[in-house]
């Protein structure tokens, strides 16, 4: 965290951190507005061991006293690494005051988180395959906002599965792409986009399941997106990230195959990209060279391409980026065995 | 027909710059466009009068004479239209006050105030060339309305939206140009309030009140003036033009547009238009959000870009050569760890994704997954122990059976071929658990044949099967004449009917192979079935 920089100092001060026992991969914000507990928002964060055993924390951050501690109570075991997880949106009415909580791995799981009763419960594991108890892995998956019993998952099979997870039953499932699918965001509540190993970002609509359309192709054939974000301030933009690429590409939906920008001051491959929950036109990206950028996107572009606006370095190399809705004041990212949460 | 006029052809009216005009006259033209209706017109309050609505932007979309409605045509024709009928309309004005030169066309107007200039440039109309609704439209342009009167000026105080249909009929009080609507056929006129003005838009068709045609349009009104801060106006010209496909195509008109471009751009305009109208709600909660971004604030982590960071596309280069393993977790995350899943069952995982190799292991893998969900008891995932909860299973179901039929009154065992650990192997076990039952009714022919080296007694043997509605017949034993005959004869006893019969003698040895239906309610037990069967056969256990 040495930088040139004087006030690097003053930086460390208004990062938290989170000091865990294991590497962490999956993060997610709660998005319950200053929960009924005096403890703050919760944040969930997953390992990433090599293992079978794996656990979930959950942790209380404190934005006042810019304090993040766990909360021991609420930790449980997750079979393989969890690929992702994800709270439930704030639309979803939940007659409780508990939080709902989802992981992908294995399965598609569900989980209750009551802090009144201090437990986690596991509430449903989903598995989509109609023939055994084997479901393909998943990489991925994303709650929809505006219909929050819709819930998407995508898996290396090639299909994503769209489940209603108030019946737990499968909606629908395609066959997304020709290679693994790594990621999926929902734009509308029927309106979804995929990222593949076959480079394309292709968007479905629920309604006209015999159609998708690609709105880009990796300019080499068949390099492999990684990461898709959708901006939910503005729905016409959509970015994604390549394998070995240090750009985050932008792309419109109006116009297919030609991206909007390419976002190239990354001085290592980008591992994760998060669109500010406030504003249309920021986004904020991770990558192997430490570093955290925040862009602004401008209405023309410059001759020499974008800068970013803002920059952080940490420790190590950031895995994990995730901007919080509840608080847009805050980005969380994860590298090695912390995580930090930083005011922008 | 009475017209009021108003003094003075202003062109920029109600305090907008002549920028923002020519704004709203876009989306007007947008908006009337992509309906398809007649007409819009922008109601200004005006600057002379307060709270009085004078006509501010309008846009025709009508018929013109000689001249059919073409959809092929580029939006600024509808613009260009209703520039010459403004001016036709000013000159008009200007002809009343006699600063221009008369000219021999003037016939058409009641009143008499008109001359117009025939000049030779094509921008001028002459009133000859305007159909019955560009007459409207026209017309239109004079009218001025107090608060509360008429359609727009009730738009306007009320703040609501006002449906008329059939306007030619309506009351004069209500919408006083009901007349010229009527002279015009435009049967729905619509008015809602707009930015401190009312918008009018009409058509020549009756239309019921629709709220989703409403908000289409008010979302044609918003979704480009999202772009207002942009200086570039070819920029937004390009959008409009790109919106108005859009919009156009969701309302089907066949444009000569492939099949898949108007799946996507019906699937866009929803997102879009679901965009707009949640920004439309939340804009206050998002506009007090913006300005926060500034990383100068004394409490944000993150400092502010330099330039001299920027590094040279080549350190990229090298960096990215020198680390093959970048996005070292993402990649792990994405090719290792769900193939800890699949692998799980099998020897250490490697990293790294093989196409090759797995894809068999795969096949057994799910297959012995199948057979772990037919096996109760399994809690292990490893193979062995699999195979050895099946075993057991299978066993215990097999003593279970006998149980069973000692209790039904059979004396006779069935005597079932034991097949020990070291006969398993996974084409036999696969043939009992697949799917595909035919299977499990053919006699493995190598213990058929090795059955009758040995003593025909000992092997003789019978197995019935009850598969859902289908009972399966295997049976071995010695030849005798009409033992087929028989065999059929008392399943019809059993009121079964055999609908598959696969039967071999060899050596005076029968195998034979039979599935059967039950023809009605009544069901035969299985022990039942194996004890008249037998007795057919010969009881030789």
């Amino acid at each position: 965290m040495d930088n040139s920089a004087p006030d690097s100092l003053s930086r460390s001060e208004t990062a938290v951190t989170y000091d865990s026992p294991y590497p962490l991969y999956a993060m997610a914000f709660s998005s319950l507005r200053a929960a009924n507990t005096s403890s703050g928002h919760r944040i969930a964060v997953g390992s990433f061991l090599e293992d079978y055993n794996n656990r979930i924390d959950i942790l209380s951050f404190d934005s006042d006293s810019m304090t993040v501690k766990p909360l021991p109570n609420l930790s449980f075991e997750h079979p393989y690494p969890p690929t992702k997880l994800m709270f439930s949106p704030p639309s979803l009415r939940r007659p409780s005051s508990g939080d709902l909580l989802a992981s992908s791995g294995d399965f598609l799981r569900l989980w209750e988180i009551n802090e009144d009763s201090s437990t986690v419960e596991p509430i449903s594991v989903l598995n989509n395959s109609k023939t055994s108890e084997f479901c393909a892995p998943l990489t991925s998956f994303d709650w929809n906002d505006v219909e929050p019993k819709r819930l998407g998952t995508c898996s290396i099979d090639t299909t994503c599965t769209i489940w209603d997870i108030e019946k737990c039953v499968v909606e629908t499932q395609l066959i997304a792409h020709d290679k693994e699918v790594h990621d999926i965001a929902w734009g509308e509540a029927r309106v979804f986009a995929s990222v593949s190993a076959d480079g394309s970002v292709r968007i479905f609509d629920l309604r006209d399941k015999e159609h998708s359309t690609i709105i880009y192709e990796s300019p080499q054939p068949d390099t492999p997106l990684l990461r898709l974000a959708w901006n939910k301030q503005d729905l016409r933009y959509m970015a994604t990230i390549l394998m070995d690429s240090n750009k985050v590409v932008i792309l419109d939906i109006r116009s297919p195959t030609m991206p909007v920008a390419e976002l190239e001051r990354h001085q290592a491959s980008v591992n994760a990209i998060a669109w500010a929950p406030q504003s249309c036109k920021h986004i904020c990206s991770g990558g192997d060279d430490t570093q955290a950028l925040i862009w602004e996107l401008p209405t023309v572009a410059g001759p020499n391409g974008i800068d970013p606006m803002s920059v952080y370095s940490a420790g190590s190399e950031i895995n994990q980026l995730q901007w919080s809705s509840s608080q847009p004041d805050w980005i969380g990212i994860a590298f090695a065995n912390k995580m930090q949460l930083l005011r922008v | 027909m009475s017209l009021t006029m108003a003094d003075g052809g202003v062109e920029a009216v109600g305090g907008r710059s002549k920028r923002q005009n020519s704004l709203l006259r876009k989306q007007l033209a947008l908006a009337v466009r992509s309906v398809q209706w007649n007409y819009a017109i922008f109601w200004s309050s005006s600057l002379t009068q307060p709270g009085v609505l004078e006509w501010g932007e309008g846009c025709y979309n009508g018929d013109m004479k000689k001249r059919k409605k073409s959809y092929e045509s580029h939006y600024k024709h509808g613009l260009q239209r209703s520039k010459q009928l403004r001016k036709l309309y000013l000159s008009m004005l200007e002809g009343d006050s006699g600063t221009t030169v008369s000219t021999t066309h003037n016939e058409h107007n009641d009143d008499d105030v008109h001359s117009c200039d025939d000049s030779t440039t094509d921008m001028m109309l002459s009133p000859d060339d305007l159909s019955d609704e560009e007459w409207y439209y026209l017309v239109s342009m004079s009218y001025v309305f107090s608060p509360s009167q008429c359609l727009p000026g009730r738009a306007s105080a009320t703040g609501e939206t006002i449906w008329l249909c059939n306007a030619q009929y309506a009351e004069n009080k209500l919408f006083s140009r009901s007349l010229l609507a009527r002279s015009a056929s435009i049967q729905t006129v619509v008015c809602f309030p707009h930015l401190g003005g009312v918008i009018e838009l009409g058509v020549t068709e009756l239309i019921s009140e629709d709220h989703s045609l409403l908000q289409h349009i008010k979302s044609c009104l918003l979704e480009i003036s999202v772009h207002q801060n942009n200086d570039d106006e070819k920029k937004m010209g390009i959008m409009i033009s790109e919106a108005n496909l859009m919009l156009e195509e969701k309302h089907q008109i066949p444009l000569e547009i492939s099949d898949e471009d108007l799946h996507y751009k019906r699937t866009i305009s929803t997102v879009l238009n679901y965009s707009v109208d949640r920004s439309s709600t939340n804009d206050k909660t998002i506009r007090r959000r913006q300005p926060n971004l500034a990383s100068s604030d004394s409490g944000s982590s993150f400092l502010r870009w330099k330039q001299c960071e920027q590094p040279n596309s080549d350190v990229v280069q090298k960096q990215s050569d020198l680390q093959p393993q970048s996005q070292n977790v993402l990649r792990k995350m994405l090719y290792n760890v769900p193939l800890m899943h699949t692998k799980r069952m099998s020897s250490p995982h490697r990293p790294g994704m093989n196409q090759d190799d797995p894809s068999d292991r795969r096949k057994e893998n799910e297959k012995f997954s199948v057979l772990r969900t037919m096996v109760p008891t399994v809690n292990e995932v490893d193979k062995e122990s699999i195979l050895n909860n099946t075993i057991k299973y299978l066993q215990e179901l097999e003593a279970r059976v006998e149980e069973l039929e000692s209790c039904m009154g059979s004396v006779n065992f069935v005597e079932r071929q034991r097949r020990t650990t070291d006969n398993l192997n996974d084409s036999v076990l696969i043939e009992e658990t697949s799917g595909n039952y035919d299977d499990s009714t053919k006699i493995d022919e190598n213990s058929g044949e090795t059955e009758q080296v040995t003593v025909f007694r000992d092997k003789t043997h019978l197995r019935v099967k009850l598969i859902e509605t289908e009972v399966v017949i295997e049976a071995r034993c010695s030849y005798r004449d009409y033992i087929v005959a028989d065999i059929m004869e008392t399943l019809s006893n059993l009121h079964m009917d055999a609908f598959s019969v696969r039967s071999h003698t060899l050596n005076k040895f029968l195998t034979l192979n039979l599935k059967a239906k039950f023809r009605g309610a009544a069901v035969a037990s299985i022990g039942m079935i194996k004890r008249e069967l037998r007795r057919v056969i010969g009881d030789l256990f």
